[in-house]
This record gives C-alpha cells, sequence and structure tokens, in this order.
C-alpha cells in the first residue's frame, strides 16, 4: 500500500454496466500524483483522437489526489475531467467540497467512466458495493432538487455530484456540481448527460493513512497560524471583495471588454454583500478559511451560496448589471441549471454588445432585445441557454466563438474567449502574464492555469513583457501541481504561486517518499505538456490555437489605472516564444522529442 | 456534566474536527471514525452530534455489562472497553445520536472529551466548539 492513496482506479463502463477496479503500482502513483495527472494520463490513453465529446466513446474522469481526505487545504476538492464539448479540447475543471475525500474514503483514487447508459442512471458507490441504478425520477430535477431527493433516498452522509438540467439538453457550457460547488468550466456536464448519467453517490468509511501523522500535523498547523494571520479578508469577504480592488487597478472587465473600470462597483460587491445579502460562511471540506458566502435577494426570496469574484465580473461588470439582486439569483439559477457562470456571463455581455451595435437583430434571438443593465435580460439569456430553447438558444449555450463564426463580418471582434473558452475576470490587457497565460493554456480562457499575479504592481511593470513569460510558465506549474495533488490555490497566498518545496514536504509526509522539489517540479511539467500534446492532437494545431481575443491585440484599454494598456501582436509573439523555450516546446509550439524525454513522456513522442 | 457545546452561528462546515479527532483515536483520517460528526447541508446551518456527557445517562441505562459509566471524578461518561461486548445498545439509547460504530471494532466510538482537552475544541478554525455544560 502507498500511504496517502486508497490504491485503487475504478472504472465503469455506462453501456454494460460493466465495472473495473484497476490497482496501480507505486511508480504510477509516484509519476502521475493524482487529479489533473490523473485525469490528463487517463483522457491521453483512453481517448480515442478525435472522438466526439458527446459520443458513448467519450472518457470522463473525477480524480482524487494524493492529499485528498487529509488535513491539506482543501483537500476535499475533486478534479474532474473529459474532452469539452464547448473547445473541442480538454475540459477539467476543479470543484471544492468534500467529493473526492469521501471517493478516498470509499476506498478510491478515482473514477474513468465511458460509454452510454440506455435510460438515465446515476452511479452510487458505497465502499465495494457500486451500483449503477435507474435515475429516471431525478432526471429534470436542478442540481439543488436532485442532491436533496437523493440524500433523503440514500442517508445525508452520501457526497453527490450531479448535473442540472442544461448538462442533460447536452449545452456544451455545463458544469458539475458537488453540494454547492462547482466544477464550473468548459462542459463537464454534458458530458455526463450525454452518458445519461444524471448523478453519482459516495459513501465510505475507509481510512486514510498517512506516513507521518506529526509531520502532516505540523505542515496543517504552520498553515493554519499563517492563514489566520494574513487571509482575515478572505474569511471575511470571500473573493467578493475584490471588484473593488481590482476595478482602481483598471482590470475590471466591464460592458464586454469595452471598459476595465466599472461606474457602479460598489453596486457589485464587497461590503455591501456582507452589510445587505450574508447570511452564513460557508467552508469547503477541510478548509479554515471558509470564503464561501450564502448571500439571499432582497427583492425576492431566493439563496445562492456565491456570488464568488468571477461572477460578480461576469453577471455584473461586464453586462454592467449594477443590482447585486440580479447577480446572486442568476448565480443561483445558474448553479440550478447547472451552468458554467463565467461563460454564460462572458457570452450575454456579447450579445448585448451586438444587439447595440446593430450585429444582431431581433430576427436572430426570437424578437427579443437584449441591453446591458438589464438584470431580466440577463435571467433571460441563462433560461434561454439552459433550456437550449430554439435555434437562438442552441448558438449561443456553445459560447461567444460559435456566436461570432456564425454571424462573420465583425462579430469577431466583441467575442472574447481564448481557445473558445471564455476568459475569467482577469485581464489580459491589464495583466500580460493572463495574456500569455489564457493564450497557452491547455483550456483557453482559465484563471487555474496561469495566474494573475501581477494585481499591486504598478503601470510601468505591468506595462512590459519581460518576466511575463517566466510569469505564466511558474504559475502553471503551480496550479498544475494543485490541482494534483488536489489542494485549494488560495494556499497561494501563502506559499506562494510557484512550486514550492511545501509542497514537496506535505507529498512526503502523505506518502512517505522523498520527493525533491526538483522531482514535483518536473511533475508538473509532466502533466502540462502532456495536456499540450492533447491540444494538438485534438486540434491538430499547436502556435496558431495559442491566441488571444481580439481586444485584447488591438485597443488599448480607455479608461481607468490602466488606461493604454493592451498586447500587440509583437509583444504577444515575443512572449509566446520566451514561453515555448521555458517549456522545452520548439517555436511553433510543439514540445521537443528531448523535452518528452525528460519528462518521462518517451512513449508519447 | 461538561460535554463539547456546539455554536452553530459560527461553524462554517469544514470537519477539520472530525479528522483531528480520527487522527487522534485511531491514528488515521476518517470523519467515520470520529467521535463529534458534524452535518453539513445546503443553505442550512451546520448541526452536530456528539456525546453530550448526560448526567442520567441512557446509555448507561441500557449498558448492560457497566461497561458505560458514570465516573463522577472525571464529570464523564466512561467507556471502559474491556467490559463492553459490542451489543451496540448504547447506540440505540442515545436520544442525541452521539455515539458510532466502525465494523473495524468491537466497540463503540464515544467522545471522552480527549480526557479533559478536546483536540476538537483547540483546532476549531471558527471557534464554534468549546466544553460547557
Amino acid at each position: 500500500m502507498v500511504f496517502g492513496y486508497a490504491g485503487k482506479i475504478l472504472h465503469i463502463d455506462l453501456t454494460t454496466g460493466k465495472t473495473e477496479i484497476e490497482t496501480p503500482n507505486e511508480q504510477f502513483y509516484r509519476k502521475w500524483l493524482g487529479g489533473n495527472g490523473f485525469v490528463i494520463k487517463y483522457l491521453y490513453d483512453k481517448l480515442k483522437k478525435g472522438t466526439d465529446p458527446l459520443a458513448p466513446e467519450a472518457v470522463s474522469v473525477f480524480a482524487s489526489g494524493p492529499l485528498s481526505g487529509t488535513l491539506a487545504h482543501g483537500a476535499g476538492r475533486t478534479h474532474f475531467g473529459a474532452k469539452s464539448p464547448q473547445t473541442g479540447l480538454l475540459a477539467d475543471s476543479s470543484a471544492g467540497g468534500g467529493f473526492a475525500a469521501m471517493l478516498k474514503y470509499a476506498g478510491y483514487d478515482a473514477v474513468v467512466i465511458t460509454g452510454k447508459a440506455a435510460a438515465p442512471v446515476m452511479i452510487v458507490i458505497n465502499n465495494d458495493k457500486i451500483e449503477i441504478r435507474e435515475a429516471e425520477r431525478f432526471w429534470g430535477l436542478n442540481t439543488i432538487e436532485t442532491q436533496h431527493r437523493l440524500k433523503k433516498e440514500l442517508t445525508h452522509e452520501y457526497k453527490i455530484a450531479c448535473i442540472g438540467p442544461a448538462g442533460e439538453k447536452l449545452v456544451p457550457m455545463t458544469s458539475i456540481i458537488t453540494d454547492t460547488r462547482i466544477a464550473g468550466r468548459s462542459g463537464n456536464g454534458a458530458v455526463w448527460g450525454s452518458k445519461n448519467l444524471k448523478a453519482i453517490a459516495i459513501y465510505g468509511d475507509k481510512d486514510v493513512k498517512v506516513a507521518d501523522m506529526a509531520k502532516v500535523k505540523e505542515l496543517y498547523s504552520d498553515f493554519a497560524k499563517k492563514a489566520k494571520e494574513t487571509l482575515g479578508g478572505l474569511s471575511k469577504y470571500g473573493t467578493t471583495g475584490l471588484p473593488v480592488s481590482i476595478n482602481a487597478f483598471g482590470g475590471l472587465g466591464t460592458k464586454n471588454m469595452q471598459f476595465e473600470t466599472f461606474e457602479h462597483v460598489d453596486k457589485i460587491g464587497g461590503e455591501l454583500l456582507n452589510t445587505d445579502h450574508l447570511i452564513r460562511h460557508r467552508s469547503c471540506f477541510s478548509c479554515c478559511i471558509h470564503c464561501a458566502k450564502d448571500f439571499k435577494v432582497n427583492k425576492w426570496d431566493s439563496i445562492s451560496e456565491g456570488p464568488e469574484y468571477e461572477t460578480q465580473y461576469s453577471f455584473g461588470s461586464m453586462p454592467e448589471v449594477a443590482d447585486l439582486d440580479y447577480i446572486i439569483a442568476a448565480d443561483r439559477l445558474s448553479d440550478e441549471y447547472g451552468l458554467d457562470t463565467i461563460s454564460a456571463g462572458v457570452t450575454a455581455s456579447m450579445i448585448m454588445e451586438l444587439m447595440e451595435r446593430g450585429l444582431l437583430t431581433e430576427k436572430d434571438t426570437g424578437g427579443r432585445t437584449f441591453k446591458f443593465g438589464n438584470g431580466e435580460d440577463l435571467l433571460e439569456i441563462i433560461k434561454i441557454i439552459a433550456e437550449r430553447r430554439g435555434e437562438f438558444g442552441e448558438l449561443i449555450g456553445k459560447g461567444t466563438r460559435a456566436i461570432a463564426e456564425k454571424l462573420g463580418g465583425e462579430a469577431y471582434k466583441y467575442a472574447f474567449h481564448a481557445k473558445g473558452l471564455e476568459p475569467a475576470g482577469h485581464s489580459p490587457r491589464a495583466q500580460k502574464t493572463m495574456s500569455v497565460g489564457y493564450a497557452t493554456s491547455p483550456r483557453g480562457g482559465s484563471h487555474h492555469d496561469a495566474r494573475p499575479i501581477e494585481y499591486g504592481l504598478p503601470i510601468e511593470k505591468r506595462n512590459t513583457i519581460e518576466g511575463k513569460a517566466m510569469n505564466a510558465f511558474n504559475t502553471q506549474n503551480w496550479t498544475c501541481l494543485g490541482d494534483s495533488l488536489v489542494i485549494c490555490h488560495f494556499a497561494e497566498k501563502i506559499f506562494g504561486t510557484s512550486v514550492a518545496q511545501v509542497h514537496s514536504d506535505w507529498i512526503n509526509a502523505v506518502t512517505g517518499w522523498n520527493t525533491t522539489l526538483d522531482e514535483v517540479l518536473l511533475m508538473a511539467q509532466r502533466f502540462y505538456t502532456l495536456e499540450r500534446l492533447f491540444t494538438i492532437r485534438e486540434s491538430g494545431k499547436a502556435r496558431t490555437g495559442d491566441t488571444i481575443p481580439w481586444r485584447v491585440l488591438n485597443e488599448p484599454i480607455p479608461d481607468g489605472a490602466s488606461k493604454g494598456m493592451y498586447t500587440p501582436q509583437k509583444e504577444f509573439d515575443a512572449m509566446l516564444d520566451e514561453y515555448y523555450d521555458l517549456r522545452g516546446w520548439d517555436r511553433k509550439g510543439v514540445p521537443t522529442k528531448a523535452t518528452l524525454k525528460r519528462l518521462g513522456l518517451e512513449e508519447y513522442s | 456534566m461538561k460535554h463539547i457545546v456546539f455554536d452553530q452561528k459560527k461553524c462554517a462546515g469544514c470537519n477539520l474536527c472530525e479528522l483531528y479527532c480520527s487522527s487522534k483515536w485511531y491514528d488515521s483520517f476518517n470523519p467515520r471514525k470520529s467521535r463529534i460528526r458534524i452535518k453539513t447541508e445546503d443553505y442550512v446551518d451546520p448541526k452536530y452530534n456528539v456525546c453530550l456527557q448526560c448526567d442520567d445517562a441512557p446509555c448507561v441505562e441500557a449498558c448492560p455489562t457497566e461497561a458505560l459509566i458514570i465516573d463522577q471524578d472525571l464529570e464523564r461518561v466512561v467507556l471502559i472497553e474491556d467490559k463492553c461486548i459490542g451489543c451496540k445498545l448504547c447506540i440505540k439509547a442515545c436520544p442525541y445520536d452521539g455515539i458510532y460504530w466502525h465494523s473495524e471494532y468491537k466497540v463503540p466510538i464515544k467522545c471522552n472529551l480527549c480526557e479533559g482537552d478536546p483536540e476538537c475544541v483547540k483546532i476549531c478554525p471558527k471557534n464554534a466548539l468549546s466544553v460547557g455544560d
């Protein structure tokens, strides 16, 4: 037995209903680590090149990591992955909560799902007992109701992950939800929907044993002490204070990126949420920070866990909805449907701009006008996407890239996406790290590959490409490792945004291995480079696929503290060159043979 | 008698108390071996279950072998493991769902206040747990 791991990977074929247990050896665990590492390993190996993301043959994976179920910060997090129905590339997305910890307590490190059930099913795992049960009666129910009813049926001790009606309808920008935590990005929900898989419920009462309990406790105590000293703001506000500070920084995407400051920013978050809307603080499993909050709508009766910063941006400043009641309601509605709030909000904002510019008309929308600043319009767009209403709903559920392709002409200028995924609320114009970061992310516009680490820097330091490729390289390695352990990225506020000795210390204390910082860094690069090979295999593109939105390349920020900033093509190209060199990829963006060898990926060359 | 007291309004539902409890008494991370249980549900405050060290403990009444006794000096309901036959009657008798069973053991899982210095109280990041009447 390897300490920290359950020692088993569960394979389920929903077509045949057969399950199989794989018991990998220690070398496998030390090479692929967990979470993100497992996800890309199984996706690359099991999904055949060119498979339709929604075909029965497509593969859906979710995984815990060596630290799951222990005292590590956020050690209940789950890493989900598939081929994305939205981007056609990698769709891996992480959710908080405690689902993966329970998976480990049930005796499994990861689950690999293939096939398609003939009718709606759910997978019920109770330790060694694995059942595929009919779930017709849950089909059509929203994610909150599904979990409530399932827990009533199975007992509240189960942890559940499920999809909502939008995932059932195969809307590309759909999520998987567990408790009220969400694996939001790039369409894992639709992949479950395509397999007729409504939910997975897990209960386990097995041990997670660690090699050095005293060391694990020491590492946790050190983290908890530092968290208490430095993360009081996160505990009190979560990320909801960010709109105000990011607005002052001049990087708050507003009116579909026409601006980067929002005049009504005080109405979309910060103090007002805590004074007028806060009900309670919420924590993920094994986390002392409790950044999540339940907020209430005041104008009518509704509660949502969230919004958090990204949603304040996507449902607040981007569509200019300066009304927290609507933002909270839109957040809840998206959670119920199982919709990605970032992609939905950015897409809604693009629709509003296109209508304003006359590039999209009532003829296209089925007779409806959508305007910036209108909360009802935002809610309506969410419903149209989630219910896949008509031709318009079918189109916009695919996101901004698909809308631009359909409309042609100038529309592409207003499509804010990288690789078909709408970026989170960390401006690639105000932070060049995010220009090269979003462009090279295997997921596209994800803020959990490269991290926005230029907040607080004066404009002179930001308005240069110096060090930005390195920032992206370092932070991507860290997030890739964090998603493999699997822990919460907010730990970076204490341990920094690069892979550090402390990560190796945690791995060693839990597993009993003697990893060094170099070995751990190599793991992160191995997973990231295999993700790159997956991207190239599925898209046929390397450098030519590493792009950023037109506005970022062509339109300087017109307002605020980052006024004048953008990333001209020349700068962008220079950062890409530097980035590829750091990764050991050639200037076309393809990993070299020597790099594959260095990373232990010879079998993939 | 003194027991673990829970402030529902402070608890954020991190379950760290369960992890510390199981690691202290069973040398593993396993919430199902924890002597304290936190129940978290969406959109409602968390709830807790633990032995409340009752003055007129129904578990003591129910125990056929006097394996559970009220120790007046320690001010606790004490489980004498050698005397326990694993009949689980105490679990059934407890009106607070404060005693648990795990298939690996032959005796129940019950809070003894860590013999006076409860681990869960010390590590609760929200100070939601305390020892009180």
